[in-house]
């Protein structure tokens, strides 16, 4: 018997789980996140060192390394068989499940914690790996990257993922399409490492590579050629800063899109809808394109007249650009922490059903691990958990991103004084969004109950071909 | 610092908290009496605008938080109270009934459910799945133990139609 949906493919990426925050949580976390950003303030006043401190403790990384890569190719190859092979249905397949719940959203909270295993356990590099090794020469591509394209091209893939899993969960649910989406980045990294070197890809354009270098800056551990060094948590967002244009975005986008995906529930962003003209607001599709594209700017706007603000109150020399540059690291923190409050029933609750397709990743018949009759439990969380937990999440986010902001403001202005002092509008940017983070997990589900409804249904209908019963006569 | 949850803090971390309140108090200060007067004035608008909202905040805090929450949960004592609602699709569109159910938890809830097409209705979580006929009116009865929110969809359309909200007690 299965508890969780089955027959849809909306429901696939939308099933949430947890209640709205009740107002007194919500309250309690924003004032708590106030007072903790002054009090926090006020004790790194005098705080020493700004650089990235790592603790003396280096641990030998080889063997996860190793572990790690052959994990992971395997787990991809699995992944791709599994959605050609498998049951059609989201639910019970393994790739749905293991790419979109595990991998995207559990890996990411992996990453935070453990650091970038990623970087070597990256499949599509173990690909690409393997074929120089296999034709004894390196991939060093015989195109020059142009410099200018920076992480555009690893931003538009964000944005490709974000906007299939929100917006045309239908089609990136499906485990075939998923399979051959797969199938084709795999050839896209192998021809474009080709083409632009390996370095450059995984560098620039790998998505994945990209989001999980900028996730692992929380992590405590920083991975050497063979060594996992610890380090403070959080101390590597104080290393460097975002070079260019393109990686702030992809810093915004990582705040925005989590953001979207929440927004999209509320009555707030269907109002919106309505408000727009009809060829806006008859298509669900567009509007949703258009907002998330809009999205990140909004992000970025805020942040930009913040970080104006700043720059009045210290008469700072840099450019609000600059700044922006020096400071966007320290919005990670909030955005992992947003993102795990807003998905963290999405992982445990729909999560489960991996324990399931372990055992079975073909839909074969198989008991590999004997866990092919694990039926889910929606109840894993209870409401009450759920809601410490997710405002517990912001709340360390928000903590971390105004310690971060200050060390970083410490090293930027030298002076003490003027350092705390451009502190206050980046603090109350912060606020801003973590108390809009909050407002959105306090959101009900909203259900539009009008014709864009009958319209889908129409659609939907054609698509899967369902005829339309004959209508009864009204009862007189 | 004598309050309790102070006393387990090793004394280092004690008075490191104790000279940077103090210090970090006295900086913001002296910035603005020290400093250049266009700054001067900047600053304490800044500030002052800072500590405003966190005043607001809190009053706004303390006035909502004395007020009742809406979704009381009933007195313990009602073991089993059975909530009825009644639910009607059109077009596989809900026309009548609440489109958000909220119960607490170990409630009773009985649906009614009435469809002018042959579907399926679906809950999710709870899976309870109801056959609708034309016309024809279906109902369900089962105790609300796990609490969560919960979406129910109609088999012909792609969007929940309502979502069970039960709450903790």
């Amino acid at each position: 018997m299965m508890v969780l949906p089955l027959n849809t493919f909306a429901h696939a990426y939308a099933e949430d789980f947890s209640l709205p925050l009740p107002l007194r949580m919500f309250i309690f976390a924003a004032i708590a996140a106030m007072v903790l950003s002054f009090i926090l303030s006020a004790v790194l006043f005098d705080s020493g060192t700004t650089s990235a401190r790592t603790l003396p403790v280096r641990l030998p990384a080889k063997p996860i390394v190793i572990v790690a890569k052959v994990f992971s190719v395997l787990l991809l190859v699995v992944t791709i068989a599994a959605g050609f092979a498998g049951n059609q249905l989201p639910g019970s397949n393994f790739n749905f499940l293991f790419f979109w719940i595990i991998f995207l959203v559990g890996f990411t909270y992996i990453t935070a914690f453990f650091g970038n295993i990623w970087e070597f356990a990256n499949p599509f590099k173990t690909f690409v790996d393997l074929l120089e090794r296999v034709t004894g020469k390196q991939f060093k591509g015989f195109v020059v990257y142009p410099p200018a394209a920076g992480y555009y091209p690893a931003l538009l893939l964000f944005f490709l993922v974000i906007w299939l899993e929100r917006l045309n969960g239908r089609f990136a649910a499906t485990p075939s399409n998923l399979s051959l989406l797969l199938t084709v980045y795999a050839t896209a990294a192998v021809l474009g490492s080709l083409i632009i070197g390996k370095a450059a890809w995984f560098q620039r354009v790998d998505y994945f590579s990209v989001f999980f270098r900028l996730v692992a800056k929380t992590a405590p551990v920083a991975y050497g050629k063979g060594v996992a060094d610890l380090r403070w948590p959080f101390a590597g967002l104080l290393q460097g800063k975002t070079p260019d244009f393109s990686l702030l975005l992809f810093v915004l986008f990582m705040l925005a899109s989590t953001s979207f995906d929440g927004f999209t529930e509320t009555k707030q962003y269907d109002g919106l809808r309505q408000m727009l003209p009809g060829f806006l607001s008859d298509s669900p599709l567009l509007y949703g394109t258009l907002m998330l594209v809009i999205f990140p700017f909004i992000f970025l706007g805020l942040f930009a007249a913040f970080m104006a603000a700043a720059k009045v109150v210290v008469q700072a020399r840099q450019s609000v650009l600059q700044l922006c540059y020096a400071f966007a690291f320290s919005l990670i923190p909030i955005a992992i922490g947003y993102n795990a409050a807003h998905y963290l029933t999405y992982l445990f609750v729909n999560g489960q059903g991996i324990v399931r397709m372990v055992s079975d990743p073909f839909n074969a018949g198989w008991n590999l691990f004997g866990t092919a009759d694990y039926i889910p439990n929606p109840a894993l969380l209870t409401a009450t958990a759920t809601w410490y937990i997710q405002v517990g999440a912001i709340v360390i986010g928000h903590v971390a991103a105004v310690y971060v902001a200050h060390k970083i403001a410490i090293r930027l202005f030298v002076d003490r004084k003027r350092a705390i002092l451009s502190q206050l509008p980046v603090m109350a940017l912060m606020i801003v969004y973590t108390v809009f983070s909050l407002w959105i997990i306090a959101q009900p589900v909203y259900i539009a109950q009008e014709r864009i409804q009958v319209q889908r249904r129409e659609e939907f209908r054609r698509i899967e071909g369902i005829r339309e019963p004959p209508r009864p006569m009204p009862p007189q | 610092m004598s309050d309790v949850w102070a006393m387990h803090l090793p004394k280092r971390i004690l008075r490191r908290l104790d000279d940077g309140i103090f210090r970090g108090v006295g900086a913001y200060t002296s910035c603005v009496t020290i400093d250049s007067m266009s700054r001067t004035k900047v600053q304490k608008i800044v500030i002052l605008a800072a500590m405003s909202a966190v005043v607001a905040f809190s009053i706004l805090a303390v006035r909502l938080t004395m007020q009742k929450p809406v979704s009381a949960p009933q007195p313990d004592t009602q073991q089993s109270t059975v909530r009825t609602f009644d639910l009607e699709f059109q077009d596989s569109r809900l026309v009548s009934g609440p489109s958000r159910i909220k119960v607490s938890q170990n409630e009773t809830v009985k649906l009614r459910v009435t469809a002018d097409t042959k579907d399926s209705l679906h809950l999710h979580g709870y899976d309870k799945k109801l056959e609708l006929e034309p016309g024809k009116t279906v109902e369900t009865t089962f105790l609300a133990g796990m609490t969560g929110s919960f979406k129910a969809e109609l088999h012909t359309s792609e969007s929940p139609v309502f979502v069970l909200e039960v709450y903790p007690r």
